[in-house]
C-alpha cells in the first residue's frame, strides 16, 4: 500500500488543500466530489493501469532488483498523481493545476555502498501528466509506457521505463509480466481503515522480468532483474487512528510471492486493517488478515541524517497456504543507509532493498521494504492535520 | 652594493635623512601632488568602476532563485517563444536529466501613491513555474498551493528588499500599472536570499507563469527556456549531448541557443565601444598626472641638487641616487594611488547614475544603482597610480643621478629635459605620420564591432608631434620680446631667456600643450555632439506629444503600447494624426539588432524629417512610402550605424529572421540615429505588425489640432494611462540632453583639471628654472633689478611659455576633435557627428590659462628674488 497516507498528507501540504475525509456512508464520491472505489466493479483494460483524475490520490510504484554480471542494484521508481479538483479540466494546458505530480526515483548501489535518490513534484501540464485510458506517465524525463499486452489480469504485456537520478544514474529498461497481474483486498477493494472512503483500487504485478541499461559511475551496464509494481487508486486511504506503517514485497526463488503491510496505531499496536498475502505460482492470492499473522519489528538503525530510528531486519510470519505449514522469515536489508530523506519539504522514510531469509537462515527470496512514521512525530504531526 | 641588504639599508637611511625631511618641510605641495595623483587614480578608476556596474547590472533574474542555468533559449527574432516550445525542448532531450524552466519576464511601475515615489523605477516580473522552481531552488522559493500564488493573476512574491523598504508582508496590497493598466496585487509571500546564490534583486517580483501571463496579455508566450543538466558524474556530457541536440534543432525551431556567458559576453560587447572610449578618455586624467608629478619631481631635484652633490662627494654612488629618487616615486605612488582608489570609489558612486542610464537607454537593460569597489579594479588603480608615478619620476632620477660631486658643482647646472623635444622639425614628420595613420580602417573582432586602434595612436603622435612644434615659436617670440624691450627692461629679460630655451623651457611648454590640447580637444568633441544631437532632435521630434509606455526608455525593454491603447489615442478627437514606431530585437549577423516598423502622420510637412546620410531616391522615403503598397521586397531604411557595421547600404538587399520566416527587405537609405549604436532596420509598421503577429507600438508620437493645447491633452492622457511617459516636446528634448550631458559630466572635470595642472606645472617648471638661474638673478639684482622688475620678468616668460603652449594646444584640440569625431566616434558607435569649435571655452580657456600662468609665475618669480637676496653674498 506504500507511502499512501506520508504521500496524501504531503500533497495536502503542497496544495494547500483542506482534505474533506468526510464521505458519506456507502456513497459513491467523496463529500468534494472524488469518486471512491467501489467493491466488486469489473476492470477495463489497459484502461485500468492509466490514469483515474476523479480519483484523488494514485500511484504507480515500482521497486526492484537489478543484476549487472556480479553486481547488484536495487531501484525504486515511484509516480504520484495528486488531484487538486475531481476533473481533469486542463489537461491540455501547458500549466494546469488540476494534477499535482510527485516522483521519486532511488538506485541502491550494494557494491558502491550508495544510495542514489532524487524526488520531483510538477504540475499538470507540459512536462508531467498521466495519460487516462493506457498507461503513460512522465514526469521531466521520467516515463513510464506500456509498450504491448496487458488486456487483461492474465494478458502477457510490456512496457518501459525511463529514469534515473540526476546526472549520477540512469535506466532504460523493458519490463515483461513474468506473471499475471492480481487485484488486492476482498471483493476487489483494499480497506485501510473505518472509514467508508479508506478504500483503495490495488493492482499489482509482483514480478516483471526487467532487461536493460543501466548506466552508473558514467558506465553503460547491460542489466537484468525482477521488479514488483503496486498501481493503486483511492480518494481517501487511511485511518485517522494510524501513525505509519511497515510494508514489504517478497519475490521468493519457488515463483510466488508474498505483500505485507503492517498499519500502527499511536501505541505502536497494528491496525486491524493489516494485511498478509501470499501469491502462488498460478497468480492466485491468499490474504491474511491482522490476527491471522505475525510481525516482529528488529533490528533497529538510526540514521545519521534525519535521527529516524528505523527497525530494518523485521521477521514475520503466517501459514503457507500451499503447504498449510506455517512460515517464518526474516529480512536483511542489501545495505543499511537507504533512507529517503525527504528533499522536497516531505516526511523521511526507509525503503530499501532486502534479502529474505527462511527459519534456518537459508535465502530463498528478495524483497523490498518500506518503514514510515519513524522519524520523531513530524507524520503524526501532519497526520493530525496540521 | 647593488641590490644587496647593506644597500637597502642605505637607502632607507637616505630617504630618511634627505627626503622626508624635504616632504616634511614642504608639506603643502607635497599633499597637492598626491592629491593630483590621486585625482588622476580616481578619474581612472571612477570610469573602470561605474562601467563595470553597469554592465554587470545585466543579470538572469531567475539566477538568485535557482542559481546559474546551463543554456538559455531565446527567440531569434521577436520577444516571445510559443509555450509549446517547453514541450518541443523535452521531447528532443528526450531522457536526459535536464530540468527546462520556462520563464516570462515583464516590466512594471509602481504606482507612486503606494510605493514609494522617490523611487520610480521599473518593477521585473518574473514569471516561472512556482511548483517545478521549487525542484531546483529548494526551499528558497515558497511553497505554494492554489491559494497562495499558484495560477494567480493577483499575487506575487516580492524581494525582501522591496519588501523592507515598503513595509510589505504576505496579505499586503499594492498598485502597479503593467501594459498602461493600473493592477492591484496581493503580496503571496517575501522571497528569501540564499547565501549561496546572487541576492535577489531588489525590484524583483515572482509570479507563478500562467498568472504573469495572463496579467500582462500574452497568453502563451514565453521570454525565454532556462535549461540546467542535472548534478553527477555524467554532467558534463550531458551537457555536450543537449548543447548539440539543442543547437542542431535551433534554426529549424527559430531559436537561439547559448549559455549565460555567452548572454553576458553578447550585453557586454553591446556597451564595450561605449566603455572602452570613456576608459580611454579617463586615462587621459592619469597622464596629465604623471606630468604634474614628472614637473614636481625635476623640481625637487634642481631644489636638492646641492643636497645630491653632498652625498655624491660622500662617495654615494650615482646608481644609488638613482634608485633613491625612484624609491619615493614609489612611495608618492604608493600614496596618491591608494588615496585615489579611496576617491575613484566615491566618484563612481556619481558617474554610476550616468553611465548607467546611458547603457540603459542605448544597449540594455540594467539595474545598476550603485558600483562597488571591485579588488581587482582597486588593484590595477593602485599599480596604475604606482607605474604612472615611476614613470614620471624616471627622468627627475636620471637627472638627480648625473649631479655632479659638490666640488664640480656649479650652480646654474642644468637638466638635459628630453632630447627629442628640442628638435621641432621632427615634429612636423611625426605629425605627417599620425596624420597618415588616421586614415586606417579600425580593428574589428568578429562580431563586428569596430575598435579605433588608429584613431588613439594618432591622438598620441598628435599631442608629441605638436609637443615638439611648439619649440618652434621660441626663437620667433623672443624677437618680438626683446625687440618690445625698447621700453620695458622686463620684456628684454624674458626674451633673452627664451632665446636659449632649456630643456626645462620645452617641457614646460609641452606639458601646457599636452593639458590644453586634450582639455579643449575633449571639449570639441562634446560641443560638436551636443550641436549635432540638438539638431537632430529638432529635425526629428516635430509632434506635439511623445507617449511610451512606462520603462520604455530602456533598450532592452520589451513593453508595448496596446493596440487598444494606441489606437484609441490615435482617435482622441484633439488630435490631427500619430507617427507610430514598433521595435522588436532581431539576430542578424551574430548580434541582436532591432527590428523597426514605422507608420506616419499624413502631413508631409508636420513630420519629422530623417537625416540621411545615404538620402533615398525622391519619394523614395518612409514618409513618403507610408500609403503605397510595396512590391516584392518591402522597403527598409538602416541607420548609420547598421550601415557601417555591416557593410550595407543604398541598393543593397538584407535578410532577417521574423517569426514569419526570413523576410529579404531592399534598403532604400541610410539615416542618422543618434539614439542607436548597434544597428537599426526601419520598415513599414504593417509589415512587423504581419510577421510579428503583434500590433502594439513602441512609441507614439501625437500631432495635435491647430489651437490645441498640449498641456491640456498631457493631463487628461496621463490621468487615463498613469504609469506611461507622455511628454511634450519641449521637455523630450530636455530630457534627451540631459542623458547626453549626464555621460559627459565626467569630462567637464578633466577639463577643468587639466588647466589647473597645466598652470601648476609651469609654475613649478619656472620655479625650477629661477633656482638654476641664481647667478643670473644675483646679477640682474646687483645691476638695479628690483624685485618687483624680476617678479614681472617672470610673469612675461610664463605668459609667452602659457601662450606658446596655449597656441599649440589649441591646434592640437582641434586636430584632437577631428580625430574624436571623423574617426573614433565614427568607427566605435557609427555616428557622424558635424564638426563644432567650441569658440566659447577656447576663449576661456586662454585667458583663464594666461592669466594665471601669468599670475603664478610673477609669484614664483617674486619668491625667487627675496630668496636670492636673503642669500646673497
Amino acid at each position: 500500500m506504500t507511502l499512501s497516507h506520508r504521500l496524501t498528507r504531503r500533497s495536502l501540504i503542497a496544495a494547500g488543500l483542506t482534505c474533506a475525509f468526510r464521505p458519506l456512508a456507502g456513497a459513491e464520491r467523496t463529500a468534494d466530489g472524488f469518486r471512491i472505489p467501489q467493491a466488486g466493479g469489473e476492470l477495463a483494460f489497459p484502461a485500468v493501469h492509466g490514469s483515474h483524475p476523479d480519483h484523488r490520490i494514485e500511484w504507480w510504484y515500482l521497486t526492484g532488483h537489478l543484476f549487472a554480471g556480479g553486481r547488484r542494484f536495487g531501484m525504486q521508481a515511484i509516480f504520484f498523481r495528486l488531484a487538486q479538483r475531481p476533473v481533469l479540466d486542463d489537461a491540455n494546458a501547458a500549466f494546469g493545476d488540476s494534477q499535482l505530480y510527485l516522483a521519486h526515483f532511488a538506485v541502491t548501489d550494494v557494491a558502491g555502498g550508495r544510495f542514489l535518490h532524487e524526488e520531483r513534484l510538477n504540475r499538470q501540464g507540459w512536462d508531467a501528466g498521466a495519460r487516462v485510458g493506457d498507461l503513460e506517465l512522465w514526469n521531466g524525463n521520467w516515463s513510464l509506457k506500456r509498450l504491448s499486452g496487458l488486456g487483461s489480469l492474465e494478458d502477457h504485456g510490456s512496457m518501459r521505463l525511463m529514469g534515473g537520478v540526476r546526472s549520477e544514474a540512469a535506466v532504460d529498461l523493458v519490463l515483461e509480466t513474468a506473471k499475471p497481474a492480481v487485484r488486492f483486498g476482498r471483493d476487489g477493494v483494499s480497506r485501510k481503515g473505518d472509514e467508508p472512503a479508506a478504500v483503495s483500487l490495488y493492482v499489482t504485478f509482483p514480478r516483471l522480468k526487467a532487461r536493460g541499461l543501466l548506466r552508473i559511475d558514467g558506465r553503460d551496464l547491460e542489466v537484468t532483474g525482477s521488479l514488483w509494481m503496486d498501481h493503486e487508486v483511492s480518494s481517501s486511504q487511511l485511518g485517522r487512528e494510524q501513525v505509519g506503517w511497515d510494508w514489504v514485497s517478497v519475490q521468493f526463488d519457488d515463483g510466488r510471492e508474498l505483500m505485507a503491510y503492517v498499519l500502527r496505531k499511536p501505541d505502536g499496536s497494528p491496525d486491524q486493517h493489516s494485511t498478509l498475502a501470499w501469491i502462488e505460482t498460478d497468480g492466485r492470492v491468499a490474504h491474511r488478515y491482522a490476527g491471522e499473522f505475525e510481525w516482529e519489528p528488529g533490528g533497529i538503525w538510526e540514521s545519521p541524517e534525519t535521527g529516524g530510528r528505523y527497525p530494518i531486519r523485521p521477521r514475520f510470519g503466517s501459514i503457507d497456504p500451499t503447504s498449510g505449514k506455517e512460515r517464518r522469515f526474516s529480512l536483511r536489508p542489501v545495505m543499511e543507509a537507504q533512507e529517503m530523506t525527504g528533499g522536497l519539504g516531505g516526511v523521511a522514510y526507509w525503503e530499501g532493498a532486502c534479502d529474505v531469509l527462511d527459519e534456518a537462515g537459508g535465502e530463498v527470496g528478495r524483497a523490498y521494504l518500506e518503514l514510515t512514521g519513524y522519524t520523531g512525530d513530524d507524520l503524526q504531526k501532519r497526520l493530525r492535520g496540521d | 652594493m647593488n641590490g644587496s641588504p647593506a644597500e637597502a639599508r642605505w637607502l632607507v637611511l637616505l630617504l630618511r635623512q634627505t627626503t622626508w625631511r624635504h616632504w616634511r618641510r614642504r608639506l603643502g605641495s607635497t599633499l597637492l601632488l598626491v592629491g593630483i595623483l590621486a585625482h588622476g587614480v580616481g578619474v581612472f578608476l571612477s570610469i573602470r568602476l561605474a562601467s563595470r556596474a553597469a554592465v554587470s547590472g545585466f543579470s538572469l533574474f531567475t539566477e538568485s532563485l535557482t542559481g546559474e542555468s546551463d543554456f538559455l533559449i531565446r527567440p531569434v527574432s521577436g520577444d516571445s517563444l510559443p509555450e509549446m516550445s517547453a514541450r518541443e525542448v523535452r521531447q528532443r532531450l528526450g531522457a536526459l536529466p535536464v530540468a527546462i524552466l520556462p520563464v516570462v519576464e515583464a516590466t512594471a511601475v509602481e504606482v507612486a501613491q503606494t510605493l514609494d515615489a522617490a523611487e520610480p523605477g521599473p518593477l521585473r516580473l518574473l514569471g516561472a513555474d512556482l511548483v517545478a522552481l521549487r525542484n531546483a531552488a529548494g526551499d528558497s522559493v515558497p511553497e505554494v498551493s492554489g491559494d497562495v500564488g499558484l495560477g494567480r493573476d493577483d499575487q506575487a512574491f516580492v524581494s525582501p528588499d522591496l519588501a523592507s523598504r515598503h513595509g510589505l508582508s504576505a496579505g499586503s496590497v499594492f498598485d502597479l500599472s503593467i501594459n498602461e493598466r493600473r493592477v492591484s496585487l496581493r503580496v503571496a509571500g517575501v522571497l528569501r536570499n540564499d547565501p549561496l546564490r546572487p541576492a535577489v534583486p531588489p525590484h524583483l517580483l515572482l509570479m507563478d507563469l500562467p498568472g504573469l501571463q495572463q496579467l500582462v496579455g500574452r497568453p502563451e508566450k514565453l521570454s525565454r527556456l532556462e535549461i540546467r543538466v542535472a548534478d553527477g558524474i555524467d554532467a558534463e556530457r550531458w551537457r555536450r549531448e543537449a548543447r548539440r541536440i539543442l543547437t542542431s534543432a535551433a534554426s529549424d525551431q527559430g531559436w537561439r541557443v547559448e549559455t549565460p556567458e555567452d548572454r553576458r559576453e553578447a550585453v557586454a560587447k553591446m556597451s564595450r565601444a561605449f566603455r572602452l572610449n570613456l576608459t580611454v578618455l579617463s586615462t587621459l586624467a592619469l597622464l596629465v598626472g604623471v606630468y604634474l608629478i614628472f614637473q614636481a619631481l625635476e623640481a625637487a631635484v634642481v631644489r636638492r641638487r646641492s643636497e645630491m652633490a653632498i652625498l655624491r662627494s660622500l662617495g654615494v654612488g650615482a646608481g644609488t641616487i638613482r634608485r633613491l629618487w625612484l624609491l619615493e616615486s614609489t612611495v608618492l605612488g604608493i600614496l596618491g594611488g591608494g588615496l585615489g582608489v579611496w576617491i575613484g570609489w566615491a566618484a563612481a558612486q556619481v558617474t554610476v547614475g550616468g553611465v548607467a542610464r546611458t547603457v540603459n537607454s542605448l544597449y540594455h537593460d540594467t539595474a545598476t544603482r550603485s558600483a562597488a569597489l571591485h579588488p581587482t579594479e582597486a588593484i590595477f588603480g593602485l599599480g596604475f597610480g604606482i607605474l604612472a608615478s615611476l614613470a614620471a619620476g624616471w627622468l627627475p632620477a636620471r637627472d638627480a643621478a648625473e649631479t655632479p660631486p659638490a666640488q664640480m658643482l656649479r650652480s646654474g647646472s642644468r637638466a638635459r629635459g628630453l632630447a627629442w623635444l628640442a628638435r621641432p622639425g621632427w615634429g612636423v614628420v611625426v605629425g605627417l605620420v599620425a596624420f597618415a595613420i588616421s586614415w586606417l580602417p579600425p580593428w574589428r573582432n568578429g562580431a563586428g564591432d569596430g575598435l579605433p586602434v588608429a584613431g588613439y595612436a594618432s591622438a598620441f603622435l598628435w599631442l608629441a608631434a605638436l609637443s615638439m612644434m611648439a619649440g618652434l615659436l621660441f626663437r620667433p617670440l623672443s624677437r618680438w620680446l626683446v625687440g618690445m624691450g625698447d621700453r620695458y627692461s622686463s620684456l628684454v629679460v624674458a626674451g633673452s631667456q627664451l632665446r636659449r630655451p632649456t630643456g626645462r623651457h620645452r617641457l614646460a611648454v609641452a606639458g601646457l600643450v599636452a593639458a590644453t590640447g586634450m582639455s579643449a580637444g575633449m571639449g570639441v568633441l562634446v560641443h560638436s555632439f551636443e550641436g549635432t544631437l540638438t539638431g537632430w532632435i529638432g529635425q526629428m521630434l516635430r509632434a506635439d506629444l511623445y507617449v511610451a509606455p512606462a520603462a520604455a526608455n530602456q533598450a532592452g525593454a520589451g513593453s508595448v503600447l496596446p493596440a487598444a491603447v494606441w489606437r484609441s489615442l490615435a482617435a482622441d478627437s484633439d488630435v490631427a494624426g500619430v507617427d507610430t514606431i514598433r521595435r522588436l530585437p532581431v539576430e542578424y549577423g551574430g548580434r541582436t539588432i532591432r527590428l523597426a516598423g514605422s507608420d506616419y502622420h499624413e502631413d508631409a510637412a508636420r513630420v519629422m524629417q530623417m537625416r540621411w546620410i545615404e538620402a533615398p531616391e525622391p519619394g523614395r522615403t518612409p514618409q513618403a512610402l507610408r500609403a503605397v503598397a510595396d512590391g516584392a521586397d518591402p522597403p527598409a531604411w538602416i541607420n548609420e550605424a547598421m550601415s557601417r557595421r555591416f557593410g550595407l547600404g543604398r541598393g543593397d538587399a538584407i535578410t532577417v529572421p521574423t517569426p514569419a520566416g526570413e523576410k529579404t527587405l531592399s534598403i532604400l537609405g541610410v539615416y542618422a540615429d543618434y539614439s542607436d549604436e548597434g544597428g537599426t532596420v526601419l520598415t513599414k509598421l504593417d509589415r512587423v505588425t504581419e510577421w510579428f503577429g503583434d500590433d502594439g507600438v513602441s512609441n507614439l508620437a501625437a500631432y495635435l489640432k491647430p489651437g490645441v493645447n498640449a498641456e491640456v491633452v498631457r493631463a487628461r492622457w496621463q490621468v487615463a494611462l498613469p504609469a506611461a511617459s507622455i511628454r511634450e516636446n519641449a521637455r523630450l528634448r530636455a530630457d534627451a540632453l540631459r542623458v547626453f550631458r549626464e555621460t559627459f559630466a565626467v569630462t567637464y572635470s578633466l577639463e577643468a583639471i587639466g588647466v589647473a595642472v597645466a598652470v601648476i606645472g609651469l609654475g613649478l617648471a619656472l620655479a625650477s628654472l629661477l633656482v638654476e638661474r641664481r647667478d643670473e638673478l644675483a646679477t640682474l639684482k646687483s645691476i638695479g633689478f628690483t624685485r618687483g622688475q624680476i617678479a614681472s620678468a617672470a610673469a612675461v616668460e610664463g605668459a609667452v611659455l602659457a601662450a606658446m603652449g596655449l597656441v599649440a594646444g589649441l591646434i592640437l584640440s582641434l586636430v584632437l576633435g577631428d580625430l574624436l569625431i571623423r574617426v573614433i566616434n565614427r568607427q566605435s558607435f557609427g555616428w557622424t557627428l558635424d564638426y563644432r569649435v567650441p569658440v566659447g571655452l577656447f576663449i576661456g580657456l586662454s585667458l583663464i590659462t594666461l592669466l594665471t600662468s601669468a599670475t603664478v609665475s610673477a609669484w614664483v618669480g617674486a619668491r625667487s628674488a627675496r630668496l636670492k637676496g636673503d642669500r646673497s653674498e
